[in-house]
């Protein structure tokens, strides 16, 4: 970790600890606040609940009083007496219901058969032990039953709150029982009243449920009965929203203080360990080279002291290596005179035996002088010749221009070269994968000369039947291009020199195409390296800076390639 | 009921298997039976006689002496082949004839009263023993008991009913004193649309002819059929009616008739022979009637049973009746009412011809009306049906004709004058929807012949014959 | 003139209103205690769908109260040996829109009720006839016959063929037909048919309201309505219309489980069902058949089977009869107890039809218009129960039967044998309750109990 994040960090916590140790404490007290209000009105939402249950009861009292004494249950009556049951009554009990704010009205004959319903209609002529029981404890008032409702999906029970008043006419007695169903629609009514959800259940589980409470709730009953229970739920939503909102604030608190102590702990780190950056940046430097850099002297002090032991360094590093440079590119040119020398050398001696054989012949005069002389001058010319080329050869390479750099479509010049190269030689035999659309900036010549010289060296390097392959690919934004053959490989001695002027393993090679090549390859900014093993053949890998493709070409580009074959 | 029974039977057969029974049920073929009321009635007769001890007295009393004398040679014809050696007695009194009997060496007698009741032709009486005893003298030594009670009954048939009415006068009659019989002329298959009477042969008695939706059938004056003529050849109308309606008019021995389920009508004869209808042609206008020597044509309202109110006559005289009529009768006397027409809404007018109708004086004319001259005094009586629809049991009224002057004297309040009401009768079985007068012969009262729909869609002809009170 | 006057008098005047014969004219005003009916003949469900279809549109033939057979588009309906009727159409018939009836029309009428879109429980009225091989036999410019060939004897497929479910139509949602009545340019009306092979009807107009039964009762005594079908009347009695309106459960068994039949008599009494939730004219069906076809046999109720796991099924059932709501949940609330949970499911006659052709149900109340004979009403429980297979076992044997009346007393006797084994439980039958007020004489009834509203003769008030 750097000494300046250290720095900051250490402010952080120095801000941070007294927060940490106050907020605890004070969200505890708040949450004990909103409890107790959130009991209260839990309290009275069960007050207004009991209020509405006994309300209810009273209502249905009071609507199964009235139609014991109507008019229309005793035309009932004495039509019931008359006809008997059937299916011209079967609405009176709907009838009677409607207007009454009733949910549930049966009316019974004195054996608890069914005469008339208002709400299941279908129970005509059947008991209904669960309703008829009722009117067992009739003097009291409402009591909770559980009825069978019928809808679409299936009949279902309800509990309900039901009074029952029998009805005398003649010897026939009627028992009405009525009431209203603990329903969702009641559990409406009682949602309306109190804004807690209502669930109202029996022993088989949930039957009506109203109102929507976000969770987590907290819940009260009331039980009607030993089978129907109220339950009503407050959510607690709204405390633990406080509650969060509280320990959001108190969180960002400490966030802001936490970056702010950071921030400034790191400015002012910056400031102390501005100079000793310095320093290593130079450092850095110096190692890749640069060994003329001096490091502003500005502080004073410890650091102050550092920085100049530091340039005090850096002036003796660069006295020295300017004097090696300078021995070492004496002892390379030495080198390259040496064998300079002796490639001139080389063709002296047989221009010398045979101008002094020419000679010898003219003074013998020797009858077949006219042929030894055409022998001799060829021999000589040739000689010459190769003078001349050492000579070309090496003004290229002392010479070599500055590389005229355009936009090349590699993968087009290295196909280009491998057609002009063909046919190779017999028994060789050329491979190629080359990704399209490999653009360099380079200049073309060079490049060409460069690609020939690779293969050419490769060619070279089979002896009899062989395999070359050359291999173009983009890879990371550089193009690399792969030249392998399977000869007998170089040896690992060589493998150093082998880019060296005038250096060759081969009879007749010049010593010179390896070494231009590299040349070409760095004028490019790239790089050429050989890797290889003895008996398993060399691959030659050139790497350049790819180049972005020019947009107007790329048409163009895509429909040679399609061309090529 | 439904009215559509009357095309029932022809599709029983369809309903009740797949055997073909052919066009109209040959099980309802309307000729009589076989025998006569009168043959049927003295067999029946003679069967609960032959336990009797020959030789065998008949004594027999009837309405009319032509009805006792045919009675009694039949039921002695019928008792010689049961080797009861009968022998006829006549006597002025029932006492008279036991002595009679006992006086002819008789040994049993049998006492009968043949009478023609409501359609039913009765033989009631007693077998008595008249066997003499040797030792009790000339005293009567039979018991107060009769021997054997004989009774039998049939249904009358047109023939009793002509001996019957023999003795008939056609004497003026005051109210009271006209008494009618009937029998049952012939059953039909179906519901009938017209009935017309008149002379086809020239025998001075009416033939009477009857069409339903499908035939024409003409029948004697004693009910047998002479000639049957399936009409559908005839096309289709194109607005049938739902009750079988149309029209027939005789006349010089040629009958127009055109059935409102008919596209058109037809002009026929009785072939020499009388066995057979002969076509004349089609006509394309309804033969509603005729009134002296003029035939008139009308047309149908379309789709209902009801004639329309133009009339004409092929001399060129054109009538308006007042509305849609359903039937139309004539009567030929100097000096009395002499058109009869009831119209379809319920409503009747009469007058001295066509040209005189033109008020409605009645709201409870019934479709079977007619001037017949029932009692033989050659003025015509109003013959009546019940004018309700389809009536419990409908009845048969003789009512004087309108007279020609002094009408208030005739006048008596709603409801009816039984006094008025010359005889009244009920129609068994069904409803009275055509009625005609047939001449019996030179001199006699006429017949009064009714279609009567049955409910199970059949029909019957029966005919009224005034008979000796 | 005043002797004509006079005269008048001395005729019986027992009833001034009344004629001697049928008086014609007259708009009747029929109130109809329904929502309006399907056009199609066989959705013709409920009494008064098929009395009013009825009105417009007839069959070839149809049936009197004495169950006798009357040609009415046909001039003649005759066998040709024992399988082959032959039917004559009369010359010249034309729908009430004018287009001429041909014996294609007549084919693509009975054709409609086997098709997939609309398969009815009544193609068993026509399976002993060989569709394939109906053919007109000749069709000269006046006279068309009709060949109907069978695959086997079967007396009584002419009476079939009068049943209102096989009225002709030019096509099965369109109103012309050939009736008595005809549409008139208004709206809820019917006028004479002046053309009508029987005759016209009596009266000249017939104005059509749909109501409810309340509405219907007030129209009538108000004297706004002179008809009312569909009105609750009396029960059944002997000369009341025959109740050929069977209405059955039909179940699939494989749903339902084994013992459901079991739980249905157990648990469902039909006299009380019939008589708390049925309107009359109606009666409890016991058997197979209706009481107007065979004697009802009295009911052993048995065990309650025991309870077993709880069964979710859906009762569908046609949402436009009120009483079949009534007896749907009815069977839902008595089958509850016994752990059936039946959710109901009201839907249009046309979809309950469908559903049942392609046997996507559970529970069905099914109403069918039953013919009055016993053997073609016997096909048609049979095909209502989906068991079409066992038409060609059952029915060739009933045909071999020469005489009408051992006919019936073998389909009777199959009726009661294959009860059991068919997937129907008779529920009851309904005839249609009809109050007509005085104005209204001979208002006489078909084979099917239908009303004969062309034989009513309206009193001028």
């Amino acid at each position: 970790m750097r000494l300046r994040t250290r720095l900051a960090l250490a402010f952080a916590l120095l801000a941070v600890v007294p927060l940490a140790l106050v907020v605890p404490r004070a969200i505890g007290e708040v949450r004990g606040i909103l409890s107790k209000d959130l009991e209260s009105r839990l309290q009275s939402v069960r007050t207004v609940a009991e209020t509405a249950v006994q309300e209810t009861g009273r209502d249905a009292l009071r609507a199964v009083e009235e139609i014991a004494g109507s008019v229309a249950l005793e035309d009932f009556a004495r039509e019931l007496r008359a006809q008997g049951p059937s299916n011209q009554r079967l609405a009176v009990a709907k009838r009677l219901m409607d207007g009454r704010n009733l949910s549930v009205l049966s009316l019974f004959d004195a054996e608890g058969k069914t005469l008339s319903s208002g709400h299941l209609p279908a129970r005509v002529g059947d008991p209904d032990p669960a309703l008829f029981a009722a009117t067992q404890n009739a003097t009291q008032g409402a009591l909770p039953v559980l009825v069978d409702l019928r809808g679409e999906a299936g009949v279902h029970r309800y509990p309900a709150l039901v009074a029952a008043r029998s009805f005398e006419y003649g010897e026939l007695r009627i028992w009405v029982v009525g009431g209203r169903v603990l329903d969702s629609n009641f559990a409406d009514q009682l949602f309306q009243m109190t804004g807690a959800r209502v669930e109202i259940s029996d022993e088989d589980g949930q039957v009506a449920a109203a109102g929507e409470i976000a969770p987590p709730p907290v819940e009260t009953a009331l039980a009607l009965g030993p089978a129907v229970r109220i339950a009503l739920k407050l959510s607690r939503a709204p405390v633990i929203h406080t509650e969060t909102v509280l320990v959001r604030a108190f969180i960002a608190l400490i966030a802001f203080g936490l970056a702010l102590a950071a921030v400034l702990g790191f400015l002012f780190a910056r400031f102390i360990t501005r100079p000793i950056d310095a320093v290593a940046e130079a450092a850095t430097k110096i190692a890749a080279g640069a060994f003329d850099l001096k490091v502003p002297e500005s502080s004073s002090g410890e650091v102050g002291e550092l920085v100049r032991a530091f340039n005090r360094m850096t002036a003796e590093l660069q006295s020295t290596t300017q004097q090696l440079i300078a021995s070492e590119r004496v002892a390379a040119w030495q080198e390259v005179a040496r064998r300079l020398a002796h490639e001139i050398k080389n063709p002296l001696t047989p221009i010398k035996m045979s101008l002094e054989t020419l000679l010898a012949a003219s003074e013998r005069r020797e009858p077949s002088f006219d042929q030894l002389f055409k022998d001799s001058a060829a021999a000589v010319l040739e000689e010459v010749e190769r003078l001349r080329r050492i000579v070309d050869e090496f003004s290229q390479f002392a010479r070599l221009p500055k590389p005229q750099l355009a936009l090349v479509n590699l993968s087009e010049l290295s196909q280009q070269v491998l057609s002009l190269y063909a046919p190779p030689r017999e028994g060789v035999e050329i491979g190629s994968q080359i990704a399209p659309r490999v653009w360099v900036s380079a200049d073309r010549d060079q490049l060409t000369q460069l690609l020939l010289n690779l293969i050419k060296n490769a060619e070279e390097a089979l002896e009899g039947n062989g395999r070359i392959d050359v291999r173009l690919k983009n890879a990371a934004g550089q193009a690399v291009l792969e030249v392998a053959d399977s000869g007998k490989g170089i040896a690992l001695e060589d493998q150093a020199r082998i880019f060296e002027p005038y250096f060759t393993t081969k009879q007749g090679g010049s010593g010179l195409g390896l070494a231009i090549a590299r040349r070409i390859s760095q004028e490019h900014g790239g790089s050429l390296e050989v890797a290889s093993s003895p008996g398993a053949g060399a691959v030659f890998t050139l790497i350049l800076p790819a180049a972005a493709e020019p947009a107007a070409s790329n048409h163009r580009a895509d429909d040679r390639e399609q061309a090529m074959p | 009921m439904s009215i559509r029974a009357v095309r029932a039977a022809a599709w029983l057969a369809v309903a009740m298997g797949p055997i073909a029974l052919g066009r109209l049920a040959l099980s309802a073929d309307p000729r009589p039976p076989e025998s006569t009321a009168l043959v049927r009635v003295s067999k029946s007769v003679s069967a609960q006689l032959s336990d009797a001890e020959p030789p065998l007295a008949v004594y027999v009393v009837a309405g009319s002496a032509e009805l006792a004398r045919s009675f009694a040679t039949l039921l002695i014809s019928e008792l010689a082949a049961r080797n009861l050696a009968p022998l006829a007695i006549s006597a002025p009194s029932a006492e008279a004839a036991e002595a009679g009997a006992r006086s002819r060496g008789a040994r049993s007698l049998v006492r009968l009263q043949v009478a023609l009741s409501n359609g039913v032709l009765q033989a009631r009486g007693d077998l008595i023993s008249t066997w003499v005893n040797f030792w009790s003298g000339q005293a009567g030594a039979r018991s107060g008991r009769p021997a054997a009670v004989i009774y039998a009954s049939v249904e009358a048939d047109a023939q009793v009913l002509a001996l019957a009415a023999a003795a008939a006068t056609s004497a003026p009659l005051k109210a009271g004193e006209l008494q009618l019989e009937t029998a049952k002329l012939a059953d039909l298959p179906t519901w009938t649309g017209a009935l017309a009477a008149g002379d086809l042969n020239g025998d001075g008695a009416d033939e009477i002819v009857a069409l339903t939706n499908d035939e024409i059938l003409a029948f004697s004056s004693d009910g047998r059929l002479l000639a049957r003529r399936d009409h559908r050849g005839l096309g289709d109308s194109p607005v049938p009616c739902r009750e079988p309606f149309g029209a027939i008019s005789i006349q010089s021995r040629r009958i127009a008739y055109f059935s409102a389920a008919r596209r058109k009508g037809e002009v026929l004869s009785l072939d020499a022979a009388g066995g057979e209808f002969r076509s004349l042609g089609a006509v394309n206008e309804v033969p509603v009637g005729a009134q002296g020597q003029t035939q008139i044509w009308g047309s149908f309202v379309p789709g209902r049973s009801a004639f329309a109110p133009e009339l004409w006559s092929a001399g060129g005289e054109r009538w308006s009746v007042p509305g849609p009529f359903w039937m139309l009768s004539f009567f030929s006397v100097p000096n009395g009412p002499r058109a009869l027409i009831a119209f379809a809404d319920g409503t009747a007018s009469w007058g001295t011809g066509l040209g005189d109708l033109r008020r409605r004086v009645t709201t409870n004319a019934a479709a079977a009306m007619a001037l017949i001259d029932v009692d033989g005094d050659g003025e015509p009586e109003l013959v009546t049906t019940s004018s309700r629809y389809r009536p419990e049991a409908d009845e048969l009224r003789v009512l004087p004709a309108p007279p020609q002057s002094s009408a208030r004297s005739a006048s008596t309040p709603d409801g009816g004058a039984p006094s008025q009401e010359l005889w009244r009768g009920t129609i068994q079985g069904g409803w009275a929807l055509q009625l005609v007068g047939a001449r019996a012969g030179a001199g006699r009262p006429d017949q009064i012949v009714v279609a009567v729909w049955m409910p199970d869609g059949s029909a019957q002809l029966r005919v009224f014959r005034r008979v000796a009170p | 003139m005043l002797a004509v006057i006079a005269a008048s008098s001395a005729l019986p005047c027992d009833d001034s209103l009344a004629a001697s014969r049928a008086r014609y004219g007259g708009n009747l005003r029929l109130a109809i205690a329904a929502r309006p009916a399907d056009a199609n003949p066989s959705l013709a469900d409920a009494p008064w769908d098929a009395a009013l279809l009825s009105l417009t549109a007839k069959p070839i033939c149809t049936l009197d109260d004495g169950r006798r057979i009357h040609p009415v588009l046909a001039s003649e309906i005759s066998w040709q040996g024992a399988i082959k009727l032959q039917i004559a159409l009369r010359p010249g018939l034309r729908f009430h829109d004018d287009a001429a009836l041909n014996a294609k029309e007549i084919l693509a009428s009975w054709s409609r009720l086997s098709q997939p879109s609309s398969k009815s429980p009544y193609r068993a009225l026509l399976f002993a006839a060989r569709p394939e091989a109906l053919r007109v036999a000749s069709a000269g410019a006046s006279q068309q016959l009709l060949e109907v060939p069978l695959t086997f004897a079967w007396p009584d497929l002419a009476a079939s063929l009068c049943h209102p479910a096989l009225a002709i139509k030019a096509a099965a949602e369109s109103r012309a037909g050939i009736g008595p009545f005809k549409p008139s340019s208004n709206a809820g009306e019917l006028e004479a048919n002046l053309g009508f092979p029987l005759g016209r009807p009596f009266v000249d107009r017939l104005s059509v309201a749909f109501t409810d039964e309340r509405g219907a009762a007030r129209r009538l005594a108000l004297r706004q309505a002179q008809v009312v079908f569909g009105t609750a009347g009396q029960r059944p009695s002997a000369d009341s219309p025959p109740a050929l309106y069977a209405t059955y459960l039909a179940f699939r068994a494989e749903r339902v489980g084994a013992d459901f039949r079991q739980a249905f008599d157990a648990s469902i009494d039909r006299g009380d069902l019939t008589r708390f939730f049925v309107p009359a004219p109606s009666v409890a069906m016991n058997a197979l058949l209706p009481p107007a076809l065979m004697p009802q046999p009295a009911i052993q109720r048995p065990p309650v089977p025991a309870p077993g796991v709880r069964r979710a099924l859906t009762l569908t059932f046609d949402q436009s009869l009120p009483e079949q709501r009534l007896v749907a949940e009815r069977i839902q609330v008595k089958l509850h107890d016994l752990k059936y949970a039946i959710a109901l499911r009201p839907v249009p006659r046309a979809q309950l039809r469908a559903a049942w052709a392609s046997g996507d149900f559970d529970l069905m109340l099914h109403a069918v218009l039953l013919p009055p004979f016993a053997a073609p009403a016997l096909a048609v429980a049979i095909e209502l129960a989906g068991a079409r297979e066992l038409l060609s076992a059952e029915l060739p044997a009933i045909g071999a039967l020469v005489d009408a009346g051992e006919r019936e007393r073998a389909a009777l006797e199959r009726a009661r044998a294959l009860l059991p084994s068919l997937s129907l439980i008779p529920l009851y039958s309904q005839a249609i309750g009809i109050q007509a007020s005085s104005e209204v004489i001979s208002l006489g009834q078909d084979g099917y109990g239908l009303p004969a509203l062309d034989d009513a003769i309206l009193l001028p008030q």
